[in-house]
């Protein structure tokens, strides 16, 4: 297989020589100016490198195709197990990134609100001064680190940065660590991954999990592959999404209201005395106030008018749930999104723990987990409420460092954050866009593009450790560090008296890889599917590697895209749960949210499309293409609504309307749409940039109202009221362009 | 002989030629800029590619084919009108052929001009030449409008050459010109049995490819798999429509000079009266194909079609489609049908509206169809850019040029056919109506 | 010679519209200006059918359907081409030659599948993107029509590459850039008339059906869906 792979790339590089020639000279001239002799002269030689995707917190491995080492598509890496050649939208499209036009192309000082280049040198002691300074008087507790990566290496160097400069407040607004948060709380640990060959029955809450989610390319091959075999998938949440739509079950809940769902399945649970006996006795403390206080709350009638799932409708699910050998119960981020988030989140846990969490499963001896363990000392990183609150509040900020992180976009109180932002002395970015947040920062030094530095993506969620390797497939073309670099400069230079152990990140990543090397655990992603026979003559020693040296595994991680350990044996996951008192009428004094609706409102409730993650697709022009291509609604924001609703407020299909909220109305065009919850209006996240790529469409959480999860601080999508004002048909004609486009009622394709 | 002092009983036909007025030196103005503008937009449109135009995905065709379909069915008026009176000797025709052959002529030009303007690579067009599919309509298109053209230019040319003869004779202006095209006519026994022999054949032939023509347009659609397309009786419902449309523009045409020349001793009240009288034939036939058509589909209840169909009816189309019916069949029917009403102005108002009535009824066949495809893809209303609608202007104008520039040329009446027909009509009719009629008093022997 | 298809199981689809990406980017697919998008001249080789909804709220199903160029075994779309810019080649695909076309879209009038395409106006890409055109595929001009290939470049590839290696082109080395990139693998596509290949054994389902059916193009893009009975 390595062979014929390998010769395969040389072949296809040899041949396409010849036949790249004449349609690919427009193509290829208009590279940047450093590159150009080489694109005259340049035998169009086509290789192929293996690198990873960030741009959602699945991490794909991806195969770049280069001519003449520049790099113009993207695939999915075949070897890799995480995608199996596989790839979303987001990744075909990542290349276009690199040479995006608004890219940064150096370090940029904010004098006066205008950005203006100047060299790293002068960036860096720049930056080092302003934290020093700070440092210097012990006021670290005035510094704050946002960082958005979907790398746990490099969320792990921001630990690092943190724990040597003792700056306590970072946050780290992770996919993968939102969610651990919650666990932490409530069950000391995130279970490893979803057992998919024990797991016969998947409630999911809330979240994309075909979409945009831990592991999206993998759930959905997996999702399917055992849908044959029995296993059911039912969706719990008020959008009918378009992969949702395969799944076996749907219940629209009502925005907000998947904890209540989820306890109301925990009562059907404890009423038929059909929950896991042995586990709950052994490691759910509390267990019998929760009891008590499930049967006296959550009967099913009260669900119904919490949820506005019909009875009938929870004790189907109840009984399905009860009746699978081992169900799970999942949620992600996307369910902390509302104002209950966290609570709604530790329902779910507690339905899990129900059943014993007898869906979910842990790697026995986690490399991986064991590798960033010991390199982080349990240093508890702070949640993006707190940082809210320390913003809102009158103890000052001295200095922000923001990484990758758009939070002023991705929240709900848009013009409060730049205000609240615009006293602090001295912001830092290191966004390689001057994106709608590090618009107010004082310095940026971008970080290099993703297929111009190092980084290992690992992650357990497929049931074994993996490690996706993200490494540059071409030099870096601007004046750009990588991020990781600038912390280690940092660290050695506001505490010089600690010891770091690597000079650059990139020795960091190798010191990594080398940890798995030397573990001889696994193999390299080119050994897909290790047979049976193979898997047992592991068990008992043999092994099977192809490579002799850390080189050899170095240079083969990289030709292969990464490694994997399929031999990693399973254990079950048996935490101890403990809610204290969160389910308790206290604490549980939700704001009854749009059980009833006041009159003539609607319910806006924003959901996500899978083309955008936290606010970036606007960089990439197909994907902004794309993303109401469906609708036929280009470069404008939709709204989706039930067509009974739209038939009580008399709305016409494609009309324009004004939604207005408190905060002040804007346009959309109205999509009919019977899946809609009656009383919802559905909008898409992503359109409706104001700094940096395309800027067309709203975005709608700019007119929401300021409503967010008190333990997370993630914004919430889908409470805000509005009311509807229809547009002239003037208007509208002029808003569509001169085209109107009628819909289509349901047409079938079969005729 | 000295053309001036020369004063002919026909002499008001002659006085276009040689007198004008200034109001015919700015209209000629008027319509040369919108003319102008036109073939400025096309050249944009030719520049920056089709995308000037209105038309979209899947409105793929527009204005420009709906003029193709429109104008080339305005010249059936000519020709065919023109054939069929001279092959049935109606006497009436005399004064009314030649303005039907040119409307035949200048429409087909610019008709034919239309497909041209519509493609999106008009750099190409040799390609049909060279590489041509016979298979495809379009290419059948092509050729029976060259031939139809090549036939009806014959057909206007040749009635034309004794009247050349006497602008000829008559001297001053284009003397040359006139001396190269009457071809040393001198209405000798011998040329005017040639010459009528010549149009005898031409207008048996002229009708057939007349008819071709504008079934093989109807067949660009009916060929294709588009639901409201694909339908047999688009032929003959084309050509009668193409007849329809054409009378009425002939009508409009007449009225319009018999007013500006002083035409009303050769246009009399008898011509528009029958002409007016084909008019509510054709509209009732129209009527008929329509009606037939449409409850058709209707029974058929085929959702591709039905789709078509509503849209028409009820959907987006329908002020359109409900706007044609008014134009080409209620409007006719109340001016046509009514004694009080079937005055010149009452003519002329129910021929406006057919004209009109008849272009949406090509709107109405091209864009539903093209708005409402097979599959669950969003429909669409095409809304025409400035380009198109300037370039329909401007290919109005063009018709109005043309005719402008022919009656400064030729005269707008057959001279020599008024002519022949006060010197020999009264004889030739009452002899053949002595033909037709039973004998008086004489019993057949043979009878008995 | 092979007689290529695909077959699309929408029951593993999950709809995540990489294959549209996917594709527009392979094929070097214009990004029309905002204005033009929303005049409806917005360019997809691939694209979703409007979803179809089945049942009343709560109970509704959603059905999206991706559609590309069918490559009909009797396309309509070359019998009424008047240059022969359109054509069947031997091994089943449609093609397209576009220095050939007139852009008179008789063709796309006559699709009953509305897969083609038109260039509205001279290429337009934005610079991000131009920069990372496919350099296999030629950018088409002004004023002809284009539509999905079944990724005609790769086989050209693949031909080359297995003549170099002295041997038959096997069905992996031919893969079109929807087919590659799906993640729920629901994209089939090879040598329909091959009893041995993924796809002819992927189509002999009970669940398989064509868009139009009646119409007799014979579409070589067959659907696999539990629904269709």
């Amino acid at each position: 297989m390595q062979i014929n792979r390998r010769d395969f790339m040389k072949l296809l590089g040899g041949s396409l020589a010849g036949l790249a020639v004449g349609s690919a000279a427009g193509a290829i001239m208009k590279i940047p100016k450093s590159m150009e002799p080489v694109l005259y002269s340049g035998p169009r030689k086509e290789t192929w490198k293996m690198t990873a995707c960030t741009m959602c917190p699945g991490g794909c491995s991806l195969k770049i195709r280069l001519i003449d080492n520049l790099p113009i598509q993207a695939f999915g890496n075949p070897l890799s197990p995480v995608n199996e050649g596989g790839i979303c939208s987001m990744g075909i499209a990542s290349v276009a990134r690199l040479y995006h036009p608004e890219r940064l192309t150096g370090p940029m000082k904010n004098i006066n609100g205008k950005f203006v280049s100047i060299s790293y040198d002068e960036a860096y002691k720049i930056l080092k001064d302003n934290l020093s300074k700070i440092i210097n008087t012990n006021k670290q507790d005035d510094i704050f680190i946002v960082a958005q990566t979907e790398s746990r290496l490099r969320s792990e160097m921001f630990k690092k940065f943190s724990e040597v400069t003792g700056i306590k407040n970072l946050v780290i607004d992770n996919f993968k660590a939102n969610t651990s948060k919650i666990y932490k709380k409530a069950a000391g640990e995130k279970p490893d991954f979803i057992d998919f060959d024990k797991c016969d029955y998947l409630l999911n809450f809330g979240s994309q999990i075909m979409e945009v989610s831990e592991n999206p390319l993998y759930f959905t091959r997996k999702i399917i592959e055992h849908r044959s075999k029995g296993f059911k998938l039912a969706a719990v949440q008020p959008k009918l999404t378009p992969s949702i739509s395969k799944a076996d079950d749907w219940i629209p809940v009502l925005p907000a209201a998947y904890g209540d769902f989820a306890l109301g399945i925990a009562y059907v649970l404890l009423r038929d005395e059909q929950y896991d006996k042995a586990f709950v006795e052994k490691y759910f403390t509390g267990f019998n106030d929760f009891k008590q206080f499930i049967l006296d709350n959550y009967y099913p009638d009260k669900v119904q008018e919490l949820t506005g799932v019909s009875s009938d409708k929870v004790l189907e699910v109840g009984r399905a749930f009860e009746k699978a050998s081992a169900p799970a119960a999942y949620f992600d981020e996307s369910l902390l999104y509302n104002s209950n988030g966290t609570l709604n989140a530790m329902a779910v846990i507690a339905l899990n723990a129900l059943k014993g969490f007898q869906g979910y499963g842990n790697i026995k001896e986690n490399l991986i987990q064991s590798i960033l363990e010991k390199e982080n000392k349990d240093n508890e990183e702070i949640s993006f409420a707190d940082f809210r609150e320390r913003l809102a509040g009158s103890k000052p900020i001295e200095a922000l460092i923001i990484s990758d992180s758009n939070f002023v976009f991705n929240n709900t109180n848009k013009e409060d954050l730049k205000k609240q932002l615009s006293k602090i002395p001295f912001i830092v970015s290191f966004s390689s866009f001057v994106d709608e947040t590090t618009a107010n920062a004082h310095l940026i030094i971008p970080d290099h593009d993703d297929f111009e530095k190092f980084d290992l993506l690992v992650d357990e969620s497929m049931g074994m450790p993996t490690a996706t390797l993200l490494q540059p497939v071409v030099d870096h073309y601007y004046n750009t560090v990588d991020t990781g670099d600038v912390l280690i400069s940092l660290m050695k230079d506001l505490k010089s008296s600690t010891k770091i152990p690597y000079e650059t990140y990139n020795d960091y990543i190798k010191q990594i890889a080398n940890k798995i090397y030397s573990t001889h655990q696994g193999i390299l992603m080119d050994q897909n599917k290790p047979t049976v026979i193979e898997k047992g003559l592991r068990k008992i020693g043999w092994q099977t590697e192809s490579y002799s040296s850390f080189d050899d595994f170095w240079d083969g991680i990289q030709d292969a895209g990464g490694w994997w350990n399929p031999f990693a044996d399973k254990i079950s996951y048996n935490p101890k749960v403990n809610f204290d008192s969160t389910f308790s009428k206290e604490n549980l004094k939700q704001k009854k949210l749009f059980a009833s609706l006041p009159n003539k409102k609607l319910r806006l409730n924003i959901f996500k499309k899978n083309l955008d993650y936290k606010g970036s697709m606007s960089i990439f022009p197909v994907l902004v293409e794309q993303f109401g291509s469906r609708w036929q609604t280009f470069y404008k924001l939709w709204a989706e609504i039930n067509p009974d609703t739209a038939g009580k407020y008399s709305l016409r299909e494609r009309s324009i309307v004004f939604l207005r909220t408190d905060k002040g109305k804007f346009p959309v065009v109205l999509v009919y749409n019977p899946s809609v919850m009656p009383g919802n209006i559905d909008i898409p996240f992503g359109l409706g940039h104001t700094n940096f790529g395309d800027n067309c469409g709203a975005n709608p959480l700019d007119y929401s109202d300021d409503v967010f999860d008190k333990a997370s601080g993630m914004p919430s999508f889908s409470e805000t009221l509005i009311d509807l004002d229809s547009a002239s048909s003037l208007t509208a004609q002029v808003m569509t362009g001169g085209m109107k486009v009628t819909g289509t009622q349901n047409r079938s394709i079969y005729a | 002989m000295n053309g001036h002092q020369f004063v002919d009983e026909d002499e008001v036909l002659f006085k276009p030629i040689y007198e004008t007025s200034k109001s015919f030196y700015a209209l000629a103005a008027v319509l040369i800029a919108v003319f102008l503008f036109g073939v400025v937009m096309y050249i944009r449109q030719f520049m920056f590619g089709l995308g000037e135009t209105g038309m979209n995905e899947p409105v793929t065709w527009g204005f420009y084919i709906i003029s193709f379909v429109f104008f080339i069915g305005i010249s059936h008026a000519g020709t065919l009108i023109s054939a069929i009176l001279r092959l049935s000797k109606a006497e009436w025709r005399r004064p009314i052929t030649r303005m039907a052959e040119v409307i035949t002529g200048i429409v087909l030009l610019i008709g034919g001009i239309h497909p041209i303007i519509d493609l999106g690579r008009p750099d190409r067009i040799l390609h049909i030449f060279e590489r041509g599919r016979l298979q495809s309509p379009l290419l059948w298109d092509m050729t029976s409008i060259t031939a139809y053209f090549t036939a009806s230019t014959i057909y206007l040319y040749l009635p034309l050459i004794p009247d050349i003869a006497l602008l000829r004779d008559r001297g001053g202006k284009f003397h040359k010109l006139y001396e190269i095209l009457s071809w040393g006519y001198q209405g000798t026994e011998r040329q005017k049995h040639v010459l009528e022999k010549a149009i005898n054949i031409l207008m048996v032939m002229v009708i057939p490819i007349a008819i071709s023509v504008h079934t093989v347009i109807s067949w660009i659609f009916s060929m294709t798999l588009q639901p409201g397309w694909h339908s047999t009786i688009f032929g003959p419902y084309f050509v009668v429509g193409a007849i329809f449309s054409g009378i009425a523009a002939l009508i409009i045409v007449m009225i319009i000079f018999r007013k500006v020349f002083h035409f009303e001793d050769y246009l009399k009240n008898i011509h528009f009266n029958y002409l007016g009288t084909l008019l509510l034939v054709m509209s009732l036939l129209w009527f008929y194909f329509t009606f037939a058509e449409y409850l058709t589909t209707f029974y058929g209840h085929e959702p591709p079609e039905m789709r078509v169909f509503l849209y028409k009816f009820i959907g987006g189309y329908a002020p359109f489609f409900w706007a044609m019916v008014a134009c080409n069949f209620i409007i006719p029917v109340i001016f046509l049908s009514n004694k009080k009403l079937k005055t010149i102005p009452g003519i002329l108002i129910s021929s406006i509206a057919v004209v009109i009535g008849m272009w949406l009824e090509r709107l109405i066949i091209v864009v539903p169809s093209l708005a409402n495809p097979r599959l669950p893809y969003p429909t669409g209303i095409y809304v025409p850019s400035l380009t198109e609608i300037s370039l329909l202007a401007a290919a109005t104008s063009a018709f109005i040029l043309g005719f402008m520039g022919f009656s400064k040329l030729f005269p707008l009446i057959s001279i020599w056919e008024i002519k022949e027909g006060r010197e020999e009509s009264v004889k030739m009719v009452s002899e053949r109506l002595n033909e037709y009629l039973p004998s008086k008093g004489h019993i057949r022997k043979e009878m008995i | 010679m092979p007689r290529y298809g695909m077959v699309i199981d929408l029951n593993k689809c999950n709809q995540c519209e990489a294959c549209i990406t996917a594709c527009k980017l392979e094929n070097n697919v214009q990004i029309v200006s905002k204005e033009n998008a929303e005049m409806g001249r917005a360019m997809f080789w691939m694209k979703m059918l409007d979803t179809n909804y089945e049942g009343s709220y709560p109970d509704v199903r959603a059905e999206n359907v991706p559609a590309l160029c069918m490559q009909c075994d009797e396309p309509s779309c070359i019998k009424v081409c008047p240059v022969r810019a359109t054509f069947k080649r031997d091994d089943g695909i449609v093609a397209q030659i576009y220095p050939q076309c007139i852009g008179c879209r008789y063709c796309m009038a006559n699709c009953p599948y509305t897969a083609k395409v038109f260039n509205w106006f001279k290429d337009e890409q934005p610079v991000e993107n131009e920069k990372c055109n496919n350099i296999d595929v030629s950018v088409r001009p002004k004023g002809v029509v284009e539509k999905c290939t079944f990724c005609i470049h790769r086989l050209q590839i693949a031909k080359e590459k297995a003549k170099a290696e002295k041997r038959e082109i096997r069905e992996e080395d031919y893969q079109p850039a929807c087919a590659e990139v799906c993640a729920s693998k629901a994209i089939y596509f090879g040598d329909l008339d091959d009893p041995h290949s993924k796809v002819s054994k992927a189509m002999h389902d009970y669940r398989k059906f064509t868009l139009q059916e009646d119409l007799g193009t014979k579409p070589k893009v067959y659907y696999l869906s539990a629904k269709s009975e």
